[in-house]
């Protein structure tokens, strides 16, 4: 391999490093979403049962 | 080019024109993945907007409450400011992302061009590189008693011509041509020099006897129309193109000091002063340029050039045993080059001599490293721009019509990090 080359594949493997980085944080952030939606999600269930209790007690 | 055809050419490096042939090349390939790795990037922040949009149709649609009640539980939740916060810092990693890649990109673009600038340097045209020299000393017969006047204006008549058949030679020429100009006893002495398609080398002996004189030496080369085919990785200039110039059917289009022309003038004026003026004759006009040494990227940029031309010194003094020097010294004796890249490459085809190429690698990556030290990352950048601003000059592509404003920029960006250029076309009085 000659320096220029060598100079191409450091570099190369660099943005793939940044990308990589990148990448994970990118997937982190989609997990947070997931998260989001899940405790959206279980706050709606939550208050629907909520609901649930409040019209059986309001029955008796 | 198609994909096989550019690995071929990488693959191919055997001859210091070859590693020339491919610089660009390798520059461009960090650029295209530079766009490729953004692309897909913007692409998966995109789809986390999607994803959004989606599971709240979704939800909607399955949750099984009324839509006031539901808007009423998003808006205590703040389901939106969440997912708008999580966009928002989507976008902003994108906006990191580009910046980085954009950093890795100039700076290897840059050292990838660096690497050969130290081989085009006039310091190497000292070292036994085969030419073909073609003199043209005055006559003595020009008479000492003649006035003074009539001497200049005969010199004048001389440059005149000289420059006239220059830019007639970047028309049909396919090798560049170097000219030094200078004073030596009172007489005007032309020295010319011819190089090869895309490089030629300037005769050091004849700057230094220039320098001794008390006029400017002027170091003139030409950009044939034949050199932008060598840049035709970047589709900016075709056979074809080149055919039709010659054929009248379309105008050229001008050639600039390329990154390589530059660099090699700051080694100019660091080593020989102020005396030296560059010159440039295409099939267009004539470039003329000089560095300004007082400005901080020229005096970064300096000292750089100068330790990347000292490196092969140093290290064999610094980091070599006795037989590694001997082995080095053949191989530069037997290549009749110092430069670097070149020796690796030559060190590395043989495995008995491999070893002390990869060492010599390991001794350029720390180089690498001071580069990126000591050089500001927005003069990395601009220095950048000036090489894809004279692509998109020499480029016959319908997007970079606008010459004179491309040229504008060039000259202005220039200007900034201490490059004085001026362009003047050829039968015209105006200058840039």
């Amino acid at each position: 391999m000659d320096y220029k080359n060598y100079l191409s594949k450091k570099s190369h493997e660099e943005m793939e490093k940044i990308y990589r980085e990148y990448s994970g944080r990118l997937n982190e952030l989609k997990k947070e979403q997931e998260d989001v939606f899940k405790d959206f999600v279980a706050q709606i269930e939550k208050i629907k049962l909520e609901e649930i209790k409040n019209r059986i007690l309001n029955s008796k | 080019m198609n994909e096989s055809l550019e690995k071929e050419e990488i693959n191919k490096i055997e001859t210091k024109e070859d590693a020339l042939e491919i610089i660009d090349q390798d520059g461009w390939e960090l650029i295209k993945e530079e766009k490729e790795k953004i692309e897909s990037f913007n692409s998966k922040v995109l789809n986390i907007e999607t994803e959004q949009q989606e599971r709240i149709g979704n939800l909607n649609k399955t949750i099984g409450l009324s839509e006031d009640k539901l808007d009423e539980i998003k808006q205590d939740f703040s389901l939106k400011e969440k997912l708008e916060n999580i966009k928002e810092k989507a976008k902003n990693l994108s906006g990191e992302l580009k910046e980085k890649l954009k950093i890795v990109t100039a700076v290897g673009t840059m050292l990838i061009a660096l690497s050969s600038g130290v081989e085009v340097s006039a310091w190497e045209a000292g070292k036994g590189e085969p030419r073909t020299i073609l003199e043209l000393q005055t006559s003595s017969a020009i008479s000492k008693e003649r006035s003074r006047e009539n001497i200049e204006r005969k010199e004048k008549d001389r440059y005149d011509s000289l420059i006239y058949r220059l830019n007639k030679q970047a028309l049909t020429d396919k090798k560049e041509s170097s000219v030094i100009i200078y004073e030596e006893n009172g007489e005007m002495i032309i020295k010319e020099t011819v190089g090869n398609k895309a490089y030629v080398f300037f005769e050091v002996d004849e700057i230094e006897k220039g320098i001794k004189g008390t006029k400017d030496v002027q170091i003139i080369h030409t950009h044939p129309l034949e050199a932008c085919h060598s840049a035709q990785i970047f589709s900016i200039c075709s056979g074809e193109n080149i055919e039709k110039v010659r054929n009248g059917e379309i105008e050229p289009n001008p050639m600039p000091p390329s990154m390589t022309d530059i660099i090699s003038a700051i080694n100019l004026s660091r080593e020989f002063g102020d005396k030296i003026k560059n010159k440039v004759v295409d099939t267009t006009g004539i470039w003329e340029f000089s560095i300004d040494k007082d400005n901080d990227f020229i005096k970064r940029m300096s000292e750089y050039q100068k330790e990347m031309i000292n490196i092969a010194d140093n290290f064999s003094e610094k980091k070599l045993n006795e037989d590694e020097r001997k082995i080095l010294q053949d191989t530069m004796e037997k290549t009749g080059t110092a430069d670097i890249n070149y020796l690796i490459v030559e060190l590395k085809k043989d495995q008995k001599t491999s070893a002390l190429g990869d060492k010599m690698m390991d001794f350029l990556d720390k180089r690498i490293d001071k580069f990126v030290k000591i050089i500001p990352r927005e003069e990395i950048e601009d220095f950048i721009s000036i090489n894809s601003l004279g692509l998109d000059i020499i480029s016959f592509n319908e997007d970079n019509k606008d010459k004179k404003g491309l040229i504008d920029k060039y000259i202005k960006i220039n200007k900034k990090r201490g490059i004085n250029v001026s362009y003047k076309p050829l039968g015209k009085k105006k200058e840039n």
